[in-house]
């Protein structure tokens, strides 16, 4: 079994914790294959934290530079990751709670809707929502993502309510695209503005970072957890300013 | 009106014709086959509200290509 379909199971041993997102996702909607790492959208409590743990423990896995996997950190937006080797593969594991651009609502909808499901992932439109980045290679994505909504006339006919910019199609394909082009590029600045705060509240975290790398290399992940959470009291916060979504 | 460009060749979305088994095991050998990029992107992240991991230092004591002296490490897991 694929690793990264192996690891949304045993995230979700007893209970739904765990929802594949990202480039995986796009795998099981059967669109391409595309990306080396796992995304992973979390339940944020504490059991859920605690069990994510306990299953990267059994893969040897360590901490990659970013917010401790605890829900203190998770619940103001910042995300957590991971990384170790399963026969040959290096396997990347990145954790939020709080995707991006999906509103509270949705989340809670999006944890009822995939109760149930042994290895749940992303659904098309909250997808493409998660891939609306700063990387222009994610836009391509959401482009072909779109095409998926042919089979959903409903969805594309709410769609065209929310996007001002279809009504530029009459004038015809150049300025469409224009339109488009310009949309693209708002939301790209949109998510650079979202992440500048998290990048300037990181900046001492990320100055001793080297320091905690070495004292948790080659050391279980529990052991390392508990370092890195020690260590990220007081230096990161548990919030920054500016929306999460 | 019909949309011209196209990110992924047919042979990309032939996905869609694949068992579920075929797709398993294509979709890891596309891994494994992507792990020659790895040095290219070690610092990379592809989500989350981090760009690049820090950098650290060659020549410190906690140079990531060895341990700090004095620590063995683990044997490493295996996960059949």
């Amino acid at each position: 079994m694929n690793i990264y379909l192996r690891l949304t199971q045993e995230f979700n041993d007893g209970r739904l914790r765990a929802i594949l997102s990202g480039g995986q996702a796009v795998v099981l909607h059967r669109l391409a294959l595309m990306s080396k790492d796992g995304d992973w959208i979390l339940l944020e409590d504490d059991e859920t934290m605690g069990h994510i743990l306990s299953v990267l423990e059994s893969f040897g896995a360590t901490y990659r530079f970013g917010a401790p996997l605890d829900i203190r950190w998770m619940s103001g937006g910042w995300s957590a990751h991971f990384e170790f080797t399963y026969q040959g593969i290096r396997v990347r594991t990145d954790f939020i709670t709080r995707p991006p651009r999906l509103t509270a609502d949705r989340i809670e909808r999006l944890w009822r809707d995939k109760a149930g499901q042994p290895a749940p992932f992303l659904d098309v439109s909250d997808l493409i929502e998660t891939k609306k980045t700063n990387r222009e290679k994610d836009y391509a994505v959401i482009g072909e993502l779109a095409r998926l909504f042919r089979e959903y006339p409903q969805e594309v006919a709410e769609i065209k309510r929310q996007r001002p910019i279809l009504a530029s199609i009459p004038d015809g394909l150049h300025a469409l695209e224009a339109a488009l082009d310009a949309e693209r590029r708002a939301m790209i600045h949109a998510n650079e503005d979202r992440l500048s705060p998290y990048f300037a509240a990181s900046e001492a975290w990320s100055r001793i970072w080297p320091d905690i790398s070495g004292k948790i290399e080659g050391r279980p992940l529990s052991f390392a957890h508990a370092a890195v959470v020690d260590a990220a009291l007081g230096i990161l916060p548990f919030a920054v300013q500016g929306e999460l979504t | 009106m019909q949309i011209r460009d196209e990110f992924l060749s047919d042979e990309d979305l032939d996905l869609k014709s694949l068992s579920d088994e075929e797709l398993d095991r294509v979709w890891t050998e596309w891994l494994v086959q992507a792990q020659i990029t790895n040095d290219l992107d070690r610092s990379e992240y592809s989500h989350g509200v981090f760009a690049r991991e820090p950098a650290i230092d060659a020549g410190s004591q906690f140079s990531p290509m060895g341990s700090p002296s004095g620590k063995k490490k683990p044997a490493p897991v295996t996960r059949l």
